[in-house]
């Protein structure tokens, strides 16, 4: 019965013993009552359809409408952009490109992290030394040499300019920056330092200076006879050299001996009273010059 | 019966499905006679049942009664269209037979009367059945259309609505089954 053999002939036999029965009688007769009397199991779709209403689109299907049709005319539109049916294709950065450049909040700008040294990478540091500052005669020399460059000290007279350096001087002295060994050192160094006509003339200043010292005491001595064991001559009263610019001169204690004879005669006739005003005077004197040699 | 096969013979399928889609009662049932027989054996077949095949057999007439204005000339004919259309309709009422009982179809005994001579063949013609009915659906209607309907693969697959090689897979798998069934029944020597 088939055309290809796919079962044995045993098989075969054996299907074909499945033998379907005879139709039964009266099949077509009754089929074809089935169809006089129209029960043929046939339904008219088109005669139930339900017939179209008036309708009127509901609020939904008209928002569904709206947003499909908006949908769907930015999708068109948007791809014939890109697709460059409108002219040059429009660049539309990305949402990952438009990130990159946000800038929501300024970037955390860098901690400097502490370097941690080594003992052994650790540089030396070198001491700073403290510029040092002038002391002493150094101090009086640039102070008189400040002086010297300072235009409006130039104009004045050399015997204003000589009181003008000794009152410096002196409050040098007295605010305690130098002494008055610092003041003779400093007076030596600008004498060796000054220049040949200068110090001649420092010179020829201070040989009159020491003439007409000279000359003043003898007449001290001269006139206060009787009266000089108060104030003796031998000592100098004036200040050795703070107010000049010359090189200090040291008096000599020693005394002429006529002039020393005098004066002790003039002790020995003396009052008591004389004799104890003489012991204060020189009782201060030595006090003064202790004082002096401290400084 | 032989005038009746004479005329339809002398017609071909498009005239007389025109015929009766112009609602002609003469040519329906010039068609039932001719094919009422091959649907039966399908459905027959298909179901195991005589009732139901005969219901499935009218119901597949009336379908072409009914639809018979669709009808496309130039088909195959009526006669695989019937054939389709039963296989289908059977499967439809397996399935829906399952669906609301999972229980076994009960046997209607064979109304035939069974002579002596013949109680051999028909055993072996159950456990046949018994083998058929044993089968998945769609391996049941591709055994019984290429098989006892003769028809070739294409047109078998073309009623299941399947491809070609699915179907000659589907039924390498109920030729197999079959084959295996039978065998086991022991009536492969009995037969002939």
């Amino acid at each position: 019965m088939m055309a290809e053999p796919a079962f044995s002939p045993e098989i075969e036999k054996a299907l074909d013993a499945y033998a379907a029965p005879p139709l039964p009688t009266g099949f077509s007769e009754r089929l074809m009552a089935r169809i006089a009397s129209g029960d043929t199991g046939f339904v008219d779709a088109a005669a139930y359809m339900p017939l179209p209403r008036a309708r009127k689109s509901s609020p939904w299907r008209r928002t569904s409408r709206i947003i499909g049709s908006v949908a769907i005319f930015s999708l068109a539109t948007a791809t014939a952009a890109a697709a460059g049916f409108f002219g040059d294709p429009v660049y539309v950065p990305g949402v990952s490109e438009a990130l990159v450049e946000a800038k929501i909040v300024d970037a955390p700008k860098p901690v400097a992290t502490p370097k941690v040294r080594t003992v052994a990478e650790a540089k030396p540091v070198k001491p700073v030394m403290a510029q040092p500052q002038a002391t002493g005669s150094a101090a009086i020399v640039n102070r008189v040499t400040d002086l010297r460059n300072d235009p409006a000290f130039a104009k004045l007279t050399p015997r204003e300019r000589l009181a003008v350096t000794g009152k410096e001087v002196r409050q040098m002295v007295s605010s305690g920056e130098a002494t008055r060994q610092d003041v003779r050192t400093a007076v030596r160094e600008l004498a060796r330092d000054a220049d040949p006509t200068a110090r001649e003339a420092w010179r020829k200043t201070a040989a009159e200076r020491r003439e007409k010292r000279l000359e003043r005491r003898e007449r001290t001595a001269a006139i206060a006879e009787p009266q000089s064991v108060t104030e003796p001559q031998a000592i100098d009263s004036e200040p050795a050299i703070a107010t000049t610019d010359a090189p200090p001169t040291i008096e000599s204690a020693k005394l002429a001996p006529d002039t020393a004879e005098a004066i002790r005669e003039n002790i020995r006739n003396a009052t008591p009273e004389q004799r104890a005003a003489l012991r204060n005077a020189l009782r201060e004197r030595r006090q003064l010059r202790q004082q002096r040699r401290t400084q | 019966m032989m005038q009746q096969a004479v005329r339809q013979a002398e017609q071909s399928d498009d005239e007389l499905v025109a015929r009766i889609a112009a609602r002609d009662h003469a040519a329906m049932r010039l068609v039932a006679d001719g094919h009422a027989q091959l649907v039966w054996r399908v459905a027959y077949r298909m179901l195991g049942d005589a009732t139901e095949a005969e219901d499935v057999a009218q119901e597949s007439l009336l379908k072409l009664w009914n639809h018979a204005d669709r009808w496309q000339p130039g088909g195959a004919g009526i006669a695989p269209w019937l054939k389709k259309v039963t296989v289908n309709q059977c499967l439809d009422r397996l399935r829906r037979k399952r669906f609301f009982s999972d229980e076994d179809v009960p046997e209607r005994e064979d109304e035939a009367p069974l002579a002596d001579r013949y109680v051999e063949a028909v055993e072996t013609g159950q456990a046949v059945k018994d083998c058929i009915e044993a089968l998945p659906d769609r391996q049941r209607a591709a055994v019984i259309l290429t098989y006892y309907e003769e028809q070739p693969n294409q047109v078998a697959a073309e009623s299941l609505e399947m491809q070609l090689k699915a179907f000659e897979s589907l039924l390498f798998r109920a030729r197999a089954s079959l084959r295996g069934c039978v065998e086991r029944k022991g009536v492969v020597g009995r037969a002939g």
